[in-house]
């Protein structure tokens, strides 16, 4: 685990009620004492029981089939992304591919923009 | 000369290119890409989740050099709730914080944007047809084959084939986790008048 932020030892005792809140909504912190990094502070993951861990596995099957939404996954059972694809993998199942209805002014900006980015 | 920005709408396709490497495909159009913060916050909130890791670097050796994260008052209004209340849902504030960015850019004037969507959740918005002509949703998988046909990729298959791939042991240590909600986003008005 690699976190996003960094503090120092001292910083973070004085601010640890703060920090430790900070937890859930800015992932995790590296703290370094001297320079060097000391310790990782995190929450601990959120796990689910094996009943949540079947309906994850009925949803994927659903998913790759496009009969449901990720959005409607994920708020059904609280996984993230990455643990839809690792579903996925164990099922042996595919991501949907979605084409979204486009004006032609629309396609023709995105070709307009992959040619100008070819050209660079 | 319209400047175009590249917006990620949740944290999907981050991860969807996390975990089969290919997350420098974004840079691939040449264009700013935007990560609203609260996208961002869905991405490292657990980073022992698959993928989680890998697009926490990418945004971070990459931000400031063709990458922005965007500060957005959805994720200011969910820190200040998630203090009060442990295990806030996040699902679905990544794609409001996506239609505020949008806005942001689009007020700017004579900019556009290409949205990139998680691609089961693009086919379930309906408001695709009524946004304006300087404004794309693309889902994931489109904007990797639409990459490939222009030479800009050698592979789209490859990278979707990838993010599914078996995975092994690996997948055995994963635990199923993170929170969600099923709120719809509301979108600027900007964006949905019709040129129909």
């Amino acid at each position: 685990m690699d976190p996003s932020r960094s503090i120092t030892s001292s910083e973070a005792k004085a601010s640890l009620g703060e920090l430790l809140g900070s937890l859930t909504t800015e992932g995790p912190v590296e703290i370094t004492r001297n320079g060097r990094r000391v310790a990782i502070l995190s929450a601990p993951p959120v796990r689910t029981n094996a009943s949540d861990a079947a309906r994850l596995a009925e949803l994927a099957k659903q998913y790759a089939g496009g009969r449901v939404a990720w959005r409607e996954i994920a708020a059904e059972t609280g996984a993230g992304f990455g643990d839809l694809l690792d579903e996925l993998s164990k099922q042996n199942l595919k991501l949907p591919r979605v084409t979204p209805a486009k004006r032609p002014e629309q396609v023709a900006m995105f070709n307009a923009i992959l040619r100008q980015a070819v050209r660079r | 000369m319209t400047d175009f920005a590249l917006i990620v709408t949740d944290s999907g396709p981050l991860i969807t290119l996390g975990v089969a490497g290919g997350l420098d495909a974004l840079l691939a159009p040449a264009l700013p890409v935007i990560v609203p913060d609260m996208v961002r916050f869905e991405v490292i909130r657990d980073l022992s989740k698959p993928g989680a890791q890998e697009a926490a670097d990418w945004i971070r050796s990459h931000e400031g050099v063709g990458v922005r994260v965007a500060s957005t008052e959805v994720f200011e209004d969910f820190q200040v709730i998630s203090a009060t209340r442990s295990g806030m849902k996040t699902a679905g504030r990544g794609v409001q914080a996506a239609a505020e960015v949008l806005s942001k850019e689009l007020a700017r004037g004579n900019h556009g944007a290409i949205l990139l969507f998680e691609d089961s959740d693009v086919r379930k918005q309906n408001f695709l047809v009524r946004l304006p002509d300087e404004v794309l949703v693309i889902s994931t998988s489109e904007f990797l084959f639409g990459l490939e046909a222009a030479g800009l990729l050698p592979s789209a298959e490859d990278i979707l084939q990838k993010a599914t791939a078996i995975r092994g042991n690996e997948i055995l240590r994963r635990t199923v986790g993170g929170t969600a909600s099923g709120e719809m986003q509301t979108w600027p008005a900007r964006m949905q008048r019709s040129r129909l």
